[in-house]
C-alpha cells in the first residue's frame, strides 16, 4: 500500500503525470487509425525512450497501451474497421448501432465499458501483483521453464486460427532469437559465416519489422480500400448513471473475464474481447439482437478487451511472462533500460513496477476524459490518408532501429523481418506467438540449461516437481485438447450418418 | 479473377522447409557441449525439426485443399488490392537504406526523396496528395534530421 501510494504521488506531478498524457493520447488516436496499432506505436516509440528515464518511459508506454486498446472502438463504431484487432467484436454491434442514427451512444456506452473494465483489472492487478511475485520467487528453473513453455503452447493454441500454425509461429520466433553468440558456452551458432549476425538479431528490428513494417506492407497493398462511414451528429456521447444500471452484470462479468483471461499468459485482448462477447450473448435475454446493434454486446466487448490489459500486466511485473505481443514489446522496453523482468522486479525495482500499475490505473481515468471530450476531434483525425502516413512509420522505423547501433544490418532487418511478417500472415501463420517466442526463447534455453546443470543431465525433475508437472501437464493438455475434440467430433458425425 | 487462395501458404511453408534444412546443416558446425548437458546445437535442432514436420503438414494440406477462388478482394473489402503497390514500396524502402548505406546521400536527401516518390506511387499520381507529400517530404527530411538529432540525441546516417 505504501509503495502504492508513493507511486501515485508521484505520477500526479506534473513531469510523469505528462507523460501519461502524452502516451494515453497517442494510443487513443492511434488506436482509432485503421490499420495502426497500439503495438506499431509502442514498437516505434521505443528508440525514442533510450535516453529518458526508465519510470517516465514505462509509464507512457503503459499510457500508450491502454490508449491504443480503448481508440480501436471509435473506427470500429464508425468505420467498421476495428483499429486495432481486439475491437473487432465492437464493430459487430457499434457499427449497426451507428448506423442506426445512434454513433454518440454506440461510442459512450463504448467508453464507459472501456473505463469500467479498465479499472476493475487495475484494481486485481493491483491486489494480485504482489503474492504472485513473492510466489514466483520459490520458482527453480524447472518451474520456470516448464511456466515458459506453457505460455508458449497457450498463445499458440488460443491464437487465432489453427492451433499448428500458432505453434510453428512461435517455435520459428524461438529459432529466429537463437543466432549469435551463445552466452552459456561461448559459441557462435547459425551465422553461416556473416560476422554480422554474431550478435544475433536484436529485439527493436525484430518488433518494429513483425509488429509495424508488415502492416505497412499490408496496407501499401490495400491502399485503395476505404472503408465506408458513418458521420457523428450533435448527440452527446454522456450517459447518466442511471442507463447504466442494466448493464452493470454484464460490465462486471466482463472486466473479470476480461482480466482473468488477460493473466493467462500469452492470450491478447483479441480472445478476452471474443469469449466476454460469447459469454455476455449466452447469457442474455435477447440473444437475437446481438450482431445487429445490441448495446449487451458493445459493453462485454469493450469492458473485456480493456480488461485483459490489466490482467495481461499482472504475468509481465511478476514473472517476465508477456500476457499478450504487446506486453512482449513492453518486456523488451524492461530489457532495453536495463531492468531485469522476473520475479525479482518486484524487490529490485518496485518504484518502477508500482509505477506501471498505478500509471495504468490513471491511464485508464485519462482514456475516458480524452475519449468522451475529444471523440469528435479523433474521429475527424482517423480519416487521414494513408499515404502521408506510411512512408513517415517507415522513417521512424529505419531511424530508430539505425540509432540501435548505427548499424544499416538492424535496419534491413526491419524490412526483411516486415517481408517475413507479411508473408506469414497471408499465409494465415499469426504473428503473436513468432513474437513471444522470440522473447521466451532466451529464457527458455537459459532455465533448460540451469535445471539440466541442477539434476545432472536429467529431464525427471520436470515429474518429480509438483509445479513444474503441473505445467507440462497444462501444456500436453492444451496440445491434445483440439486433436481428441475433432476425433470425438468426426465419431458423433459418423454415428449419426450412421 | 482466378488465382491459388492457398499459393501463399504453399510457398511460405516450402520456404521454411528450405531455410530450416539450411539451419540443420549449419548447426552441423557447432561444437559438441562444453559446460552443460544441453549444448548449444541442440535447441536449433529441436526446433527446425518442428518447423519442417509443421511446414510439411501445412503444404501438404493446402495441396489437398487444391484450387479455389480467390478474387484478390481481402475479407471486407469491395476494393481490389494492389500486390506491386507493395512491392514497389518495399523496393523504395531497400533503395532507401542502400542510398545511406552506401553514402550516396544522408539522411536528409536520402528521406526527401523516399518520401515524395513512395507518397506518388501510394498516391496514384492524384495531383492534391502529391503537394501534400512533397511538403511532408521536406517537413521531415530537415525537420527529421534536426529532432532526431538535436532533441532525442539519436545517431542518423
Amino acid at each position: 500500500m505504501e509503495h502504492f501510494l508513493a507511486a501515485f504521488a508521484n505520477l500526479l506531478t506534473p513531469v510523469p503525470f505528462l507523460h501519461v498524457l502524452m502516451g494515453t493520447a497517442a494510443g487513443v488516436f492511434v488506436g482509432a487509425v485503421p490499420g495502426l496499432t497500439g503495438g506499431m506505436l509502442i514498437a516505434l516509440t521505443l528508440p525514442l525512450t533510450f535516453y529518458m528515464d526508465s519510470t517516465l518511459a514505462m509509464i507512457m508506454l503503459v499510457g500508450m497501451y491502454v490508449g491504443s486498446v480503448a481508440g480501436g472502438l471509435i473506427s470500429a463504431t464508425l468505420l467498421r474497421m476495428p483499429g486495432t484487432p481486439s475491437s473487432i467484436m465492437t464493430t459487430f454491434d457499434g457499427y449497426p448501432m451507428a448506423r442506426d442514427g445512434r454513433p454518440e451512444r454506440a461510442l459512450g456506452i463504448g467508453i464507459g465499458a472501456s473505463f469500467v473494465g479498465g479499472i476493475t483489472a487495475g484494481v486485481i492487478l493491483a491486489l494480485l501483483s504482489p503474492p504472485l511475485s513473492r510466489w514466483a520467487t520459490t520458482f527453480g528453473p524447472w518451474e520456470y521453464f516448464t511456466m515458459t513453455l506453457m505460455a508458449v503452447v497457450l498463445i499458440a493454441s488460443l491464437s487465432q486460427g489453427s492451433m499448428m500454425k500458432g505453434l510453428l509461429s512461435g517455435v520459428l520466433g524461438m529459432l529466429v532469437a537463437m543466432p549469435g553468440l551463445n552466452p552459456a558456452d561461448g559459441q557462435l551458432r547459425l551465422t553461416f559465416g556473416f560476422h554480422t549476425l554474431d550478435a544475433g538479431f536484436k529485439l527493436l528490428p525484430v518488433l518494429l519489422g513483425v509488429f509495424v513494417m508488415s502492416q505497412v506492407i499490408k496496407e501499401a497493398v490495400n491502399i485503395l480500400n476505404r472503408p465506408e462511414r458513418v458521420t457523428m451528429g450533435q448527440a452527446s456521447v454522456f450517459l447518466r448513471l442511471s442507463e447504466w444500471r442494466r448493464h452493470w452484470v454484464n460490465l462486471l462479468r466482463s472486466s473479470v473475464i476480461g482480466t482473468f483471461i488477460g493473466i493467462l499468459p500469452g492470450v491478447g485482448s483479441s480472445i478476452s474481447s471474443m469469449v466476454c462477447y460469447a459469454t455476455a450473448k449466452g447469457t442474455s435475454k435477447n440473444p437475437e439482437v446481438f450482431g445487429t446493434g445490441s448495446e449487451e454486446g458493445i459493453v462485454a466487448s469493450e469492458a473485456g478487451n480493456n480488461a485483459n490489459v490489466g490482467g495481461a500486466l499482472v504475468p509481465l511485473v511478476t514473472m517476465g511472462i508477456p500476457g499478450s505481443p504487446i506486453d512482449a514489446i513492453l518486456l523488451g522496453a524492461l530489457i532495453l533500460h536495463n531492468l531485469q523482468p522476473g520475479p525479482l522486479l518486484f524487490i529490485n525495482n518496485p518504484d518502477i513496477v508500482w509505477a506501471m500499475i498505478d500509471s495504468y490505473l490513471l491511464a485508464n481515468v485519462l482514456m475516458l476524459i480524452i475519449m468522451l471530450f475529444a471523440v469528435r476531434i479523433i474521429a475527424k483525425v482517423m480519416y487521414i490518408d494513408r499515404v502521408f502516413l506510411l512512408p513517415t512509420i517507415f522513417v521512424f522505423c529505419m531511424v530508430g532501429s539505425y540509432s540501435l547501433g548505427s548499424s544499416f544490418f538492424d535496419a534491413a532487418a526491419v524490412i526483411g523481418f516486415g517481408i517475413l511478417g507479411y508473408c506469414l500472415e497471408r499465409a494465415k501463420i499469426p504473428l503473436g506467438p513468432f513474437v513471444i517466442g522470440f522473447v521466451l526463447a532466451p529464457i527458455l534455453e537459459r532455465e533448460l540449461r540451469s535445471g539440466l546443470m541442477l539434476s545432472d543431465g536429467s529431464y525427471l525433475p520436470i515429474v518429480t516437481r509438483p509445479l513444474a508437472l503441473i505445467f507440462v501437464s497444462v501444456s500436453v493438455a492444451l496440445l491434445l485438447y483440439p486433436v481428441i475434440t475433432e476425433k470425438w467430433r468426426k465419431r458423433r458425425n459418423a454415428a449419426k450418418q450412421a | 479473377m482466378e488465382q491459388r487462395k492457398n499459393a501463399f501458404e504453399i510457398s511460405v511453408g516450402i520456404g521454411l522447409i528450405v531455410l530450416c534444412a539450411a539451419v540443420l546443416f549449419e548447426s552441423t558446425n557447432i561444437g559438441p557441449p562444453l559446460y552443460d548437458p544441453l549444448g548449444s546445437a541442440a535447441l536449433p535442432q529441436m526446433a527446425s525439426v518442428i518447423i519442417i514436420a509443421f511446414s510439411a503438414t501445412m503444404v501438404f494440406r493446402a495441396l489437398r485443399r487444391g484450387r479455389t477462388l480467390d478474387g484478390m478482394v481481402e475479407p471486407g473489402s469491395s476494393v481490389p488490392s494492389k500486390p506491386w503497390i507493395g512491392l514497389g514500396f518495399v523496393a523504395l524502402c531497400i533503395s532507401y537504406l542502400g542510398l545511406m548505406a552506401t553514402e550516396i546521400t544522408g539522411f536528409r536527401t536520402a528521406t526527401i526523396l523516399f518520401v515524395a516518390t513512395s507518397g506518388i506511387l501510394l498516391a496514384g499520381f492524384r495531383p492534391k496528395a502529391i503537394a501534400i507529400v512533397t511538403l511532408l517530404a521536406l517537413i521531415l527530411g530537415i525537420g527529421g534530421r534536426y529532432l532526431f538529432t538535436q532533441v532525442f540525441y539519436l545517431d542518423l546516417p
